[in-house]
């Protein structure tokens, strides 16, 4: 799988997501000093509707890690940001894997490209799936963790490879093993318009925890999603090592 | 060779109940080319032995980096061990004035572990256990007991030394400090004797008793309070192995397997009944230093 930023090769390892050929990328464990994390996927749908507010989305990405920076708890969070189109295969590309927040150099996401349609199953298989696949090998290494997971959509399902019930396979597992303290997985939906019926449908038929509207695609409202986005990480993070879920994951954008 | 080290002490749950605080402590650490790992167990009876404990954690610290700054053959000096104890004891004496702590507030154990690339030593003053883990996977555990839970404390040297001796019979020549001794072979199999073990006099147990290591061999060397030994459901070897079996050795190394030990050990019952502490040293051979 590409990446688009300049990561170092030696401190980030490949892993694969169950069978269907999806992987993703995550630190070396040897360059891991905490004793538990915070597993975050933001997947941000960039098919080509996207394209006339893309300049807005890669702000609000920039302006959402930025602020988890400033958290207290950045030491002990992994983010990983992924693209979703059916350009990529598997409809998933990383911008980067699981990686510490002094490591992430929020300038690559400068070179988002949009188009193509919008393999949301991939996206959401390859977050959940990614996050629990990671947290299997952190768990191995004694580290605990927890996860909370991001789609960020302004459609419905096309084309994916991933299948619903791979989905909500995935999201069961994730649940009812012991891998993860907790996971916390969020459907956005942006510009939707008449996609909110179908994208809330998907949220539930997946088992997807959370479905958020964030209103049209304008400068406002997605630096309040990225205010939404941080907020929700720190919750998390800071829900870590108490045995469950953050409980204060705004109902609203 | 390289070191790092890590620690990480728990609270026990009947000191939950009991509405106390956490009474061991732990530290590690590296200075100039050696490491240092201190444990230390505040009496439960005595006063304020949570600060106790700390104090002499970091006593014990300070006074092994100033002796190191004194004597550069650092732990390989056959002095280090009195020379280490007499600073740390000047360095707390002034500490306890300044904070104007009684002498019940010092009750608490000292254990540590002493190393440089070529020697090393762990001392014992009360009980507990050390561990050292060699390259090759083979595991020797010693534990340190005195009759009756009732261990030597450094602050006895300060006021109630006698009573001390005279509550375990008066007599310091008599050997009733033990020793026992547990040898793990690289198949992780016991091939010790089951009931081998040393006895020391109470002079020795006063004076600290010294175990003088060799790098070339070890991997890890850990040093431990008695709460190893009450984990429910769970024997002090058990306990000492599976804090020993690192998955990693980087950052908070000890502190992630405790909390995975601790974890898996509220499936089957309380998990530690007493607070637990222990400081650990990795030693990284280079190529070509084994």
């Amino acid at each position: 799988m590409p990446r688009l930023d300049n990561q170092d090769d030696n401190d980030m390892q490949s892993f694969n997501i169950g069978r269907g050929g999806f992987a993703f990328t995550g630190a070396r464990f040897e360059t891991l000093g905490a004793s538990d994390y915070t597993l975050v996927s933001i997947g941000v749908d960039v098919s080509g509707s996207v394209t006339p507010y893309r300049q807005e989305v890669i702000d609000m990405l920039k302006m959402a890690v930025d602020a988890c920076k400033k958290n207290p708890r950045s030491d002990n969070m992994l983010i990983r940001v992924f693209l979703i189109s059916a350009r990529f295969p598997k409809g998933v590309e990383e911008i980067h894997g699981f990686k510490s927040l002094s490591e992430i150099n929020v300038s690559t996401y400068d070179s988002i490209q949009t188009g193509g349609m919008t393999p949301l199953t991939d996206g959401c298989y390859s977050g959940v799936g990614g996050i629990l696949a990671y947290a299997k090998e952190l768990k191995a290494k004694d580290f605990g963790s927890n996860g909370i997971a991001f789609f960020i959509t302004d459609g419905g399902e096309t084309g994916s490879t991933a299948t619903m019930a791979m989905l909500k396979k995935e999201l069961k597992d994730a649940i009812g093993s012991e891998t993860l303290e907790s996971l916390i997985s969020i459907l956005i939906g942006i510009n939707t318009g008449q996609y909110d019926a179908v994208l809330e449908t998907f949220q539930k038929e997946a088992g997807i925890d959370h479905y958020k509207k964030a209103g049209e695609a304008t400068p406002g409202n997605l630096a309040k999603l990225a205010a939404f986005l941080s907020r929700s990480i720190s919750s998390q993070a800071q829900a870590q090592g108490t045995g469950g879920p953050s409980q204060n994951i705004a109902p609203t954008i | 060779m390289k070191f790092n080290t890590d620690d990480h002490f728990v609270i026990g749950s009947e000191h939950i109940s009991q509405g106390k605080p956490c009474q061991d402590h732990a530290l590690s650490g590296l200075h100039e080319q050696i490491a240092y790992a201190v444990v230390s167990d505040g009496c439960s009876s005595g006063g304020l032995t949570d600060v106790g404990s700390r104090l002499i954690t970091l006593s014990t610290a300070a006074a092994i980096r100033e002796h190191l700054n004194r004597d550069e053959s650092g732990p390989g000096s056959l002095l280090a061990p009195i020379d280490v104890n007499g600073q740390q004891r000047n360095i707390l004496s002034g500490i306890k004035e300044i904070l104007r702590l009684k002498s019940s507030d010092m009750l608490a154990t000292s254990v540590y572990a002493y190393l440089s690339p070529s020697t090393g030593f762990v001392q014992v003053r009360g009980d507990g256990v050390v561990a050292l883990v060699r390259i090759d996977g083979s595991i020797t555990l010693i534990r340190y007991d005195w009759p009756n839970n009732t261990p030597f404390y450094p602050a006895y040297l300060d006021t109630d030394l006698a009573l001390f001796v005279d509550a375990h019979g008066g007599d310091v020549k008599s050997a009733i400090v033990r020793e026992e001794i547990v040898h793990y072979g690289t198949d992780g199999k016991i091939f010790s004797d089951p009931d081998l073990h040393t006895m020391h006099t109470i002079t020795e147990g006063i004076e600290g008793i010294t175990t003088w290591l060799s790098m070339e061999s070890l991997a890890y060397i850990a040093v431990f309070s008695d709460g190893v030994c009450r984990v429910d459901g769970f024997n002090w070897k058990d306990t000492a192995l599976q804090l020993m079996a690192f998955k990693s050795s980087e950052g908070v190394f000890a502190k992630r397997r405790m909390n995975a030990f601790i974890k898996n050990t509220h499936k089957v019952g309380k998990g530690p009944l007493d607070d637990i502490a222990y400081a650990v040293i990795h030693i990284k051979h280079e190529k070509g230093e084994m």
